[in-house]
């Protein structure tokens, strides 16, 4: 018995009609063409950013600092270390282990609901680096997403990551010291 | 000689053994169960599997959610016919092709090193592309193929004869 090409197409074909018609009613549904994450950098431009410095101000109105999580370079970054900013490590915790930027805490966000207590300990006013492996890896802008949501007014996301700090020689710590 | 006919005993035993209609009914049980549960998550948490296909970036982003609405569905779908048993050739099919898409998937990432969630069974399971999800897949991809091939009508609601 061969395959029957009719019927394959038509299950194909109701199924699909069928995911679209519950997503279209559905609350939860997505639009049909994906949006793009715009990530927004810090503009250097403006002048308190300049020379890539970021002034972490301690006496602003937090609800008028973000209105989303913004990206943030290698240079900002550092300055922002500087200025001890927390890092938040949003890879596994395996990979935290084996080497993290220095006093940067690990939150996976894979396993999010699991380790999200220890943003119990964490002020909300307090300046946040999220960041991730590099450039290949989402995880930082999408803990940085959803850092923002719970409440943190100010959140970067350094999407050059841990690749680009190690290459930098900044300091970090972990079992490759 | 004899070696020639040796081969061809050994695939005459090895169709007898995967025509089985009990083990074949096993694959049919076994990838319904997965496909079903894997399309239920995802409908679940359409936004969570849109990402999880963008991490992949193998799609043009115009057409990443047509496909996090659409897959689920033919996944619950195709699963559960195979399961009643209903056009467990053409729906075998449908899943092998997933499956073969699935697989290339995985090991482009791999190769490219991409550190990303599978999407598998949803984002909140956490299991990320490897070579283990490879090899599921690969087992999977041969329950789907062998289907295709020797059908199963074992337990089948639409019951055309308990022979095959």
């Amino acid at each position: 018995m061969k395959i029957n090409f009719t019927s394959l197409s038509s299950i194909i074909i109701i199924s699909s009609l069928l995911g679209l018609l519950i997503n279209y009613i559905n609350p939860k549904g997505i639009p049909f063409i994906k949006e793009e994450r715009h990530l927004n950098f810090v503009e250097d431009s403006t002048t308190s950013y300049i020379t890539n410095e970021i002034t972490v101000n301690n006496d602003k109105n937090p609800d008028e600092v973000f209105d989303e999580a913004k990206a943030i370079t290698l240079k900002q970054a550092y300055s922002l270390y500087n200025q001890n900013a927390l890092f938040i490590d949003a890879r596994d915790y395996v990979e935290y282990e084996i080497g993290h930027i220095k006093n940067a805490v690990s939150l996976p966000f894979n396993d999010f609901d699991e380790y999200k207590t220890i943003l119990d300990t964490i002020p909300k006013t307090i300046p946040i680096v999220a960041y991730c492996d590099g450039k290949d890896c989402d995880l930082s802008i999408l803990l940085g997403d959803k850092l923002f949501e719970s409440g943190y007014r100010e959140v970067y996301i350094f999407f050059g990551g841990w690749i680009d700090w190690q290459m930098a020689n900044y300091p970090f710590e972990g079992e490759d010291e | 000689m004899i070696g020639r006919w040796q081969i061809i005993l050994l695939k005459v035993k090895m169709n007898n053994f995967l025509s089985n209609k009990y083990l074949l009914f096993l694959f049919r049980i076994i990838l319904g169960f997965v496909f079903i549960y894997a399309g239920i998550i995802k409908i679940a948490d359409p936004a969570g599997f849109s990402d999880a296909i963008n991490n992949y970036k193998l799609l043009p982003l115009s057409f990443v959610n047509f496909f996090a609405i659409t897959l689920p569905w033919i996944e619950v779908v195709a699963g559960l016919f195979l399961l009643f048993g209903i056009s467990v050739k053409e729906n075998s099919f449908i899943i092998a092709v997933m499956l073969v898409v699935f697989i290339f998937a995985i090991a482009i990432s791999l190769g490219r090193g991409l550190n990303i969630d599978c999407g598998c069974f949803g984002t909140s399971s956490g299991t990320k592309v490897g070579i283990i999800k490879l090899i599921e897949n690969i087992i999977l991809l041969t329950f789907a193929l062998l289907l295709t091939k020797f059908n199963s009508f074992y337990l089948s609601i639409t019951s055309h004869n308990d022979n095959s």
